[in-house]
């Protein structure tokens, strides 16, 4: 925990250093009060003050091994298969929301439901589809018709030909 | 006429059957969009300005108004029973709302916030009805450095009561102003750490940076173990037993005042109201560890505040002509493009309009409150599907909510990718709340900070030379003082005692 910590805090350190590298190239003082450049300056100040702080108390902090009872605790980091299905989620909607302009919303979510249902949702191929039918179009008709939410369509001229 | 006398005439207004009938379609839209995650009411009451074009003006508003705080009672049910707020001023009510659900106590948790929001919402009304040009003599004397302050002690109560380290809260609510200073200065029209992209010239959307954090970063939580099917299937009764009635009637009490005081401010947002409320809250608690596990007073509070501000926000907007946030400055849209201009002027040259729309918020509460509780149990009836189906129609939610916010696919990939950095805060114990409190006021502290140094020449006396300004940073700066004094003198506590058990034992 600590290490993903001392990590943690030294990526927010160097944010610090970037931020108020970036802040010292815009206008710090106008003729009038503070410029663009002096809200961010004192964040970086800050971000870096506080990352080195976190680092610090987590080294001088004592060894909590030796007070902490030795109850089996859940490990911080998922296994190979929990890894996995986060990155199969993040990656899912990072392709939908790549994709969904090509292909429109109802083609898109129609793939993003039933492939989640399918592989970690672990249901059955009836199931997955219908829920992956309603989700889709179901919901684009609702939140166009009556939301008046209007929802991508397809650019590509064959999905678009289709009316999708 | 007196007030109640033309609050009379104003209900009578109501009863016409079309004002009638906007109003409860303005009631069902709000809480149907509540209830859906990352639609707010701004973006709802926009979508919704151009059919209102053939309507009479008071049904009109009277129609944008109900999906304005119709919107706030929804909220709180994806809140509470997914973890997914529809609107930044229920990301509060998630924090122990969801944590009461997963223990099988949604239904007191809608239940009591249900309560606390027709509380808050009609004290909020009968506020604005019998107090209207005495608030906007008020109001008119808060400057910049009042709302800096207020908005800094705001973000210290949330900062120091997050669970865990205050370290790292400081440093999540650091990182939320941070990406609030993304975009184009308001003031020189510079871009800001925009690297040269356009889509970043207005800034990062909060809207769905929430909606990733909290939406999506629970469900890779949850993901990551395995799709479990049974997480929210026992929510309990839907009305608070007595304890929780007795346990929220002081947050409900205090929710209203906070709620109603923020609400006539403008340029405060519900979120602060909510948040606010919470921070006090815990503090006030003989367990604050409660909080963050489930205390219902951190459910009834900040309901109460986030729908007694809501109503309390057309104070400014009725007598001032300034809307105080997104949705009332959409409301105020709706006005305009009926010919109906806000302002100082509205009481005297449009008194029917204005008091038919006033009467129609309190009855609009009742109606809410009618259909609230009752139709908990109808959105309980969610809770049947099983997770393994139920994540990925949130996950579909979530990116239409991010997308809907401004019609742009890039706000999906910015839903995502907070989500996953949600996912890794949570696994550190980094608290979300001050990053999105932070996130959500961080403009109007830079704002009113440079404001402030603006009026005073670049003096920082301002901040010590105005009374209410220099009670609120002292109150921020006890706020954060005071734990680490707590930490430092139980540690040294500590040390004491392990010397002597050290020293017993040689």
């Amino acid at each position: 925990m600590k290490r993903a910590e001392n990590i943690t805090a030294s990526i927010f350190m160097v944010l610090g250093i970037f931020v108020i590298k970036g802040a010292t190239s815009l206008i710090y003082m106008t003729d009038i009060g503070p410029g663009p450049g002096f809200f961010p300056m004192w964040l970086g100040v800050l971000l870096l003050f506080l990352g080195m702080l976190l680092i610090i108390q987590n080294v001088f902090s004592k060894k909590k091994a030796e007070i902490v009872s030795a109850e089996p605790t859940e490990p911080l980091w998922p296994g190979k298969a929990g890894a996995i299905r986060v990155a199969i989620v993040v990656l899912s909607l990072l392709a939908v929301a790549f994709f969904i302009s090509y292909v429109g919303f109802r083609v898109a979510i129609f793939l993003l439901i039933s492939s989640l249902l399918y592989t970690l949702g672990k249901q059955k191929i009836l199931t997955t589809l219908s829920v992956a039918f309603v989700g889709s179009f179901g919901v684009y008709f609702v939140f166009t018709h009556f939301l008046y939410v209007e929802l991508p369509k397809a650019s590509l001229s064959l999905l678009s030909a289709l009316g999708l | 006429m007196d007030t109640l006398t033309l609050l009379f005439h104003g209900t009578q207004a109501v009863f016409q059957p079309l004002n009638f009938l906007f109003l409860i379609l303005g009631c069902v839209l709000g809480q149907a969009i509540g209830v859906l995650p990352g639609i707010g009411s701004a973006a709802a009451i926009a979508l919704l300005i151009p059919v209102t074009l053939n309507l009479s003006p008071t049904a009109s508003v009277i129609m944008l108004a109900g999906i304005f705080y119709g919107t706030n009672y929804g909220g709180t049910i994806t809140s509470v029973l997914m973890n997914t707020p529809g609107e930044s001023a229920s990301v509060v009510t998630a924090i122990d709302g969801y944590q009461m659900a997963k223990k099988g106590r949604g239904g007191p948790a809608l239940g009591i916030a249900a309560i606390g929001s027709f509380i808050g919402g009609t004290v909020g009304t009968l506020g604005l009805a019998f107090g209207a040009q005495w608030f906007s003599d008020t109001a008119l004397k808060i400057g910049a450095s009042e709302y800096f302050a207020l908005m800094i002690f705001a973000v210290a109560l949330v900062t120091v009561l997050a669970t865990g380290s205050p370290v790292k809260a400081l440093l999540m609510g650091v990182l939320g102003l941070l990406i609030g200073t993304i975009g184009i200065d308001p003031d020189l029209g510079i871009p800001r750490f925009t690297f040269g992209q356009i889509k970043l010239y207005d800034g990062i959307n909060f809207i769905a940076i929430v909606i990733g954090f909290f939406g999506l970063g629970e469900i890779l939580v949850n993901i990551e173990r395995k799709v479990q099917d049974t997480i929210y299937t026992q929510v309990g009764s839907v009305l608070p037993n007595k304890q929780d009635l007795r346990d929220s009637a002081a947050p409900i009490a205090r929710g209203t005042l906070i709620g109603f005081v923020l609400g006539i401010i403008p340029g405060a947002t519900s979120a602060i109201a909510s948040f606010l409320s919470y921070g006090v809250e815990v503090n006030r608690a003989k367990d604050p560890s409660r909080f963050g596990k489930g205390a219902i007073e951190g459910v009834a509070g900040p309901e109460t505040a986030n729908n007694s501000f809501v109503n309390a926000n057309f104070i400014p907007l009725f007598t001032l002509g300034i809307p105080g946030t997104a949705s009332i400055a959409m409301i105020m849209s709706g006005m305009m493009s009926n010919g109906i201009v806000p302002g100082p002027f509205l009481f005297r040259d449009n008194p029917d309009f204005v008091w038919t729309v006033i009467a129609s918020m309190l009855i609009g509460q009742v109606i809410l409150l009618v259909f609230n509780l009752p139709m908990v149990r109808i959105w309980v009836l969610l809770l049947k599907i099983p997770y393994s189906i139920l994540f990925v129609l949130i996950l579909e939610f979530t990116l239409i909510g991010a997308y809907a916010v401004s019609y742009d696919t890039f706000n999906m990939y910015v839903m995502t990718i907070s989500g996953f950095f949600g996912y890794l805060f949570k696994k550190m114990d980094f608290p979300a709340t001050p990053f999105v409190l932070t996130l959500v006021i961080g403009p109007l502290i830079e704002k009113n900070l440079r404001k402030s140094l603006e009026i005073s020449s670049g003096e920082f006396a301002i901040f010590y030379q105005r009374p209410m300004t220099l009670i609120l940073l002292l109150g921020a700066a006890f706020t954060i003082i005071w734990p680490v004094f707590k930490w430092l003198k139980m540690r040294l506590k500590n040390q004491k005692e392990s010397s002597r058990s050290m020293n017993g034992g040689a």
